[in-house]
């Protein structure tokens, strides 16, 4: 490693692409690998799985250990209603390397002085959404409380391969809101995507307390596999 | 201060200092940080980052400092579940990690 090999690794990750360092063990010698010339790389195997798993690999090869360690673009956070619960909740998101897109079309509450740090779009959710690519390392919460704001960002949401859904808004609501969408021709178990109530029961009771709980289920969700979060959110549920 | 390994070791890199960088390569069990995981030196002992929970970063500095003056070298350390010895090196939590010391050559 030396300060030519830094500069690249950090000018690699400005390009929010993927990429991945890749060194023999004991050897001071490490190769800075772009997404684009993986293809061509001798241990192109091992870089892919590197990557597509998210974790560092230490492998034998021929009697020699090689390290891969893969850098990922961060996960996004994609926030439907700059309210305060926003505000809380882009902070912790920052913090834990999310990149944190906040959608809303009332300039009152989208206003910049409200996220310093963070992109604001004021925008309709169906026109920001346009430029907005929702892929499985991006999560989306709503907060406005408004269908007409919530639900086109919720049904995007339901057809895109985004790791986490979660909207806002008590038992009751989310019931009508099941309720609509199954009436638009969503599937019910295709509903079961959107974590609503949202959040960890964690009985939140501030706008700080309730971006904890999201937080944590959006970190939960990014970490487990799906099938022990639906078992979690049944127990936690009916504690 | 940015707590970005990567980006304040570049930064000291700039200003002067030899630099370390240390990273998990391996872990078996329950280690506190995942493999990846990365911990960034400066000449005189200053730390960014992490490699566990605070239980080796002593001993990874000491190391570190041992050959930040020998640039590009690689030291491979090894740590792994402690006795009931308290001033041992090691992770009370049961675990076993590799982590791997890279050092850098200043500018100046």
């Amino acid at each position: 490693m030396d300060k030519a090999l830094l500069e690249k690794i950090i000018a690699n990750k400005n390009k929010k692409k993927s990429f991945c360092l890749v060194s023999q063990a004991d050897v001071n010698e490490t190769i800075l690998v772009e997404n684009k010339d993986i293809n061509k790389h001798q241990f192109s195997k091992f870089i892919r799985k590197a990557i597509n798993e998210d974790r560092l690999i230490l492998e034998e090869i021929d009697d020699k250990e090689w390290i891969f360690n893969p850098f990922n673009p961060p996960a996004k956070l994609i926030i439907v209603g700059a309210v305060h619960v926003a505000q809380s909740l882009s902070i912790l998101a920052e913090n834990s390397d999310f990149e944190v897109t906040i959608i809303d079309p009332r300039e009152a509450f989208a206003a910049k002085e409200r996220f310093p740090n963070n992109k604001v779009i004021c925008a309709w959710p169906e026109d920001a959404f346009n430029e907005i690519n929702l892929d499985e390392r991006t999560a989306v919460v709503t907060l406005t409380h408004e269908p007409n704001l919530d639900d086109i960002a919720l049904k995007n949401s339901l057809n895109s391969k985004c790791f986490y859904i979660g909207a806002l808004g008590s038992k009751k609501t989310h019931k009508k809101r099941i309720d609509r969408f199954v009436k638009d021709g969503f599937d019910l178990e295709v509903l079961r995507r959107i974590n609503g109530p949202i959040g960890l029961p964690i009985n939140a009771q501030t706008p700080q307390e309730i971006a904890i709980s999201i937080m944590a289920e959006i970190i939960s969700s990014l970490r487990n596999q799906k099938d022990s979060i639906e078992e979690l959110r049944k127990n936690w549920k009916n504690r | 201060m940015n707590n970005d390994p990567i980006e304040n070791a570049l930064e000291w890199l700039k200003q002067g200092h030899n630099v370390a960088i240390a990273t998990v390569v391996k872990t078996w069990g329950s280690a506190p940080r995942k493999a990846g995981s990365q911990l960034a030196i400066r000449d005189d002992g200053l730390m960014v980052g992490s490699v566990s929970g605070g239980c080796v970063e002593g001993d990874v500095v000491e190391n570190a400092i041992e050959i930040i003056n020998t640039p590009s070298s690689v030291r491979l350390l090894q740590y792994g579940i402690t006795n009931d010895t308290a001033w041992e090196v090691g992770l009370a939590c049961g675990g076993d990690i590799k982590i791997r010391i890279d050092t850098m050559k200043s500018d100046g």
